[in-house]
């Protein structure tokens, strides 16, 4: 008899995952490496279609232009959020792979998608404006879409196991089971994640509407383009209104779509247990949300009806221009998609259980492990080649500068992550008990995240060298900063909107001063907030070294000694495949590394200790 | 007033596959549940009392033994069996009448019948007028009723309820209680098999015509026992107690 019972394996079942799960990221990446770098063909082309002087006459076309990019990359994400959030939440081999994925393109900058998106969407179309036009869609999309499919999928596993079983016993299946449920649950973390999409989507748009790699270069008529033109010629004027016109379509957007919206969310806010939350929270239509909003403004209707009027004609007109949409996606659209599919599976899966033939192959062990040998062997084969390839010489010049350009790219995040903090901290200690001032800072920091630093380089500068003296090293500190503050400040702020309002009152009933009530409630539940703030600013900051450690500025270009410049260089310099595989491979190690041994430790203590418990 | 063999459980041993390893939660039960009884499982958290519940509603199938529910085992969900949660998990985003429409909708009603059916069993737990309320808008007992009237719409054979009563207050589960006998003795409402979950060894004898005792990591039946006492039970009375102080000395 064998001393050991099968339920007991020799390698702990933990360690076969580790090794697994890591063996799994690294198959990802090297597939992701190739796929992103290797559609590519090089060659020469040019096709600007900006103009090399920008006008203010342009700026209302490039606003327009680069919304309604944004908007169907919007869209697009939408989609690929629900897809595949859903399909790594519900299966748990589709988890081990898509979220390694997700995890890598996440710490991706948006320069390193420019080989595949000209070989795709370029190289297909052969140039052909819709091909550039889906190019800086497909490099949006890139910047937008990850944390909605975490989104999705974080929102999916926390539905509460009651809810998934009670959607089961009553026998919801398929399409239906969509509607019921997982769209909806999703919708809270949707929307929160959808404002920080779009900010991020502005932020790297400079780079999206300009795409080079090496002597190829595609630009598009754009918001991004405009700001970068004006910022190379270094006309701040342009760059200030450019500037305006973006925060003020920011701000439009907050006021009529993501503040309704987030309004509407509450709805769909699911609670364990019977305690019952905000009562009105359920009746709150997106129409009457956003005519709420605009009621002090209209001049019409008395006082005390003009809500309710206004908010019923809003609710039937969005009704019925929404209806048809939602009615064909439902009946028509989402069957096709998602019944059609499972059907499929379950015929083939059925079909293969009935014949005999296959019935038997499927059972031969034998047969098995050696389908599993040979495919092993053909994919390590298809690896060590492709590495060999990618690391062997000739290797770009700057080979040598590597180690020491990831130590002084570190440097920089570490300094600005500390000048964040520095001023984010104090401003929220000081306004988390006023939450009219807390709303206020909150849309600041949307605006503030979304303003590309590219176009800030110029007022940077003016400020900087002008004014106070100091170099490109200062500089690229101070645009790396507009990446990565408005991230922490928004955490904090987001924290210091959950603590429970009978804490604070506990405290003040006890009499505790201004500073006791820092130490002993503020600081400790800001921890969760401040180390979630600071892993996004940290992620986010990676993204903008790209855009701040190398700018192109009347003629020239300034650069400083980083990874983010290497990368870079490689992209619009050298237009280089294995450079730019090298740039990619050396951050994207360094960032999940960092992560791994520093940030993923830290909040996990932090989120269990200062968690509050309903 | 009991009928032939509705379901059984036939040697099931159930584990669950965890990182550390695998945990048994039930070790070789078998019993079998008659049409019109009203049967209640008791025994200490983690005897797996919860599991048995769900392998009986078809969301997780036994790792050894089967489910056999009217003579065939059992393979998918059973759309025959209809669950009154703790939590009450009701949508918050559908009203009332859309949650307890919930499984009609999936059983391909028409709207009409739909709306008919849920008006019905609204009006039975006592809810009429709160179709259109949201559950958020309710009250802890009131979100049960809901939870109940979803379950009793769909006309289930088996009832299943997994401490139906353990998250709301005294009065109110008092309350919630009675009318829970008088709904199981109802003509109008076609639902006479019930199976339900407490941990409350007086609740289960006050209700139920059975005691399935469970006990011991992993569970196993303790004692099957039957309540032989006239109903309307007083929990004074002696013979209530004998059964309180046995079914506790099994536990305990």
């Amino acid at each position: 008899m064998a001393a050991r019972s099968k339920h007991t394996p020799l390698i702990p079942r933990y360690v076969q995952r580790k090794v697994q799960n890591s063996l799994i990221y690294l198959f990802l990446f090297l597939l992701m490496l190739t796929m992103m770098v290797g559609v590519y063909r090089g060659g020469v082309h040019l096709v600007e279609l900006t103009p090399e002087q920008v006008t203010i006459s342009e700026l209302p076309y490039a606003l327009t232009l680069s919304f309604l990019r944004m908007a169907v990359s919007y869209v697009a994400c939408l989609f690929f959020a629900y897809a595949l959030g859903l399909a790594a939440a519900r299966s748990p081999t589709g988890e081990r792979i898509i979220i390694p994925l997700l995890d890598i393109f996440q710490s991706v900058p948006v320069v390193a998608f420019f080989p595949a998106a000209i070989g795709i969407f370029i190289g297909l179309t052969s140039g052909h404006r819709i091909g550039i036009e889906l190019a800086a869609t497909f490099l949006i999309f890139t910047s937008q879409a990850w944390n909605m499919a975490f989104a999705v999928y974080e929102a999916t596993k926390t539905i509460p196991q009651d809810n998934l079983d009670a959607i089961a016993t009553f026998g919801v299946k398929g399409s239906q089971r969509f509607w019921k449920l997982y769209a909806p649950a999703a919708v809270p973390r949707l929307i929160y994640n959808s404002i920080l999409s779009w900010t991020n989507g502005w932020f790297f748009l400079v780079s999206c509407e300009i795409i080079a790699v090496g002597r190829v270069k595609y630009d598009l008529p754009g918001i991004g383009s405009f700001l970068a033109r004006a910022a190379e010629n270094d006309q701040i004027r342009l760059v200030i209104w450019g500037l305006l016109a973006l925060a003020s379509l920011i701000l439009l957007m907050d006021f009529f779509i993501w503040r309704p919206l987030s309004l509407w969310a509450e709805r769909f806010r699911q609670e364990q247990g019977p305690s019952s939350g905000s009562h009105a929270a359920s009746r709150v239509t997106f129409a009457n949300a956003l005519f709420q909003r605009l009621a002090p403004f209209s001049p019409f209707s008395p006082r005390s009806n003009r809500r309710s009027s206004v908010g019923r004609m809003a609710a039937r007109m969005f009704s019925s221009l929404g209806y048809p949409v939602i009615w064909t996606l439902r009946e028509v659209i989402l069957p096709i998609l998602w019944d059609l599919p499972a059907a499929l599976v379950k015929a083939a899966s059925r079909s293969v259980q009935n014949s005999k033939g296959l019935q038997y192959i499927a059972q031969l062990r034998a047969a098995r492990i050696a389908l599993t040998i040979m495919i092993g062997a053909v994919l390590g084969a298809w690896f060590a080649v492709a590495l060999f390839r990618w690391l062997s010489p000739p290797w770009p010049p700057f080979m040598s500068d590597i180690p020491l350009a990831i130590l002084a790219s570190t440097g920089r995040l570490l300094i600005a992550l500390a000048i964040s903090l520095a001023w984010t901290l104090p401003v929220v200690l000081w306004c988390w008990d006023k939450p009219r001032i807390r709303r206020t800072l909150t849309t600041v920091a949307q605006v503030g995240a979304s303003l590309p630093a590219i176009a800030l380089f110029p007022l940077i500068i003016f400020v900087l060298v002008r004014k106070l003296g100091g170099g490109m090293e200062a500089a690229s500190i101070l645009l790396l900063l507009t990446g990565m503050q408005w991230y922490i400040l928004f955490n904090l702020l987001g924290g210091a909107a959950v603590i429970p309002g009978d804490l604070i009152e506990a405290t003040r009933s006890m009499g505790l001063s201004r500073v006791q009530q820092w130490k002993r409630i503020l600081l400790p539940a800001l921890r969760p907030a401040l180390i979630t703030g600071s892993i996004t600013a940290w992620g986010g900051g990676w993204n903008a070294l790209v855009v701040s450690e190398f700018v192109p500025y009347k003629g020239e270009t300034l650069r400083v000694l980083g990874l983010g410049a290497l990368l870079n260089q490689s992209v619009y310099e050298l237009g280089d495949g294995r450079a730019i595989m090298i740039c990619i491979t050396a951050m994207v190690t360094w960032i999940i590394l960092i992560n791994t041994i520093v940030w993923r430790p830290l909040y996990r203590n932090a989120s269990e200790r200062y968690k509050f418990d309903a | 007033m009991q009928g032939p063999e509705l379901f059984r459980l036939d040697h099931v041993t159930h584990r669950f596959a965890l990182p550390q390893g695998d945990v048994t939660v039930l070790k070789d039960v078998s019993f079998t549940a008659r049409e019109g009884e009203f049967i209640a499982i008791v025994g200490p958290s983690g005897s797996g009392k919860s599991t048995i519940l769900r392998l009986i509603n078809g969301l997780i199938k036994p790792t050894v033994g089967g489910i056999i529910h009217k003579g065939k085992p059992l393979l998918d969900i059973n759309l025959e069996a209809a669950t009154v949660f703790q939590s009450f998990a009701l949508l918050p985003w559908l009203t009332v009448a859309q949650n307890v429409e919930l499984g009609l909708e999936a059983r391909g009603l028409d709207k009409i019948q739909r709306r008919k059916k849920a008006a019905f069993y609204i009006d039975k737990v006592g809810l009429d007028g709160y179709e259109e309320a949201y559950p958020r808008e309710l009250s802890g007992g009131m979100k049960q009723r809901v939870g109940l009237a979803r379950a009793l719409a769909v006309e289930p054979e088996i009832l299943l309820m997994d401490e139906p009563f353990s998250a709301l207050d005294a009065l109110t589960s008092i309350n919630l209680r009675d009318e829970l006998v008088d709904i199981w003795s109802d003509r109008d409402i076609p639902v006479n098999t019930v199976v339900m979950v407490t941990h409350m060894i007086e609740e289960a004898i006050e209700l139920t015509d059975r005691v399935i005792v469970l006990n011991g990591r992993p569970g196993h039946i303790a004692a099957d026992l039957a309540i032989d006492l006239p109903r309307p039970r007083d929990k004074r009375d002696k013979a209530f107690n004998e059964y309180v102080d046995k079914i506790f000395s099994l536990i305990a």
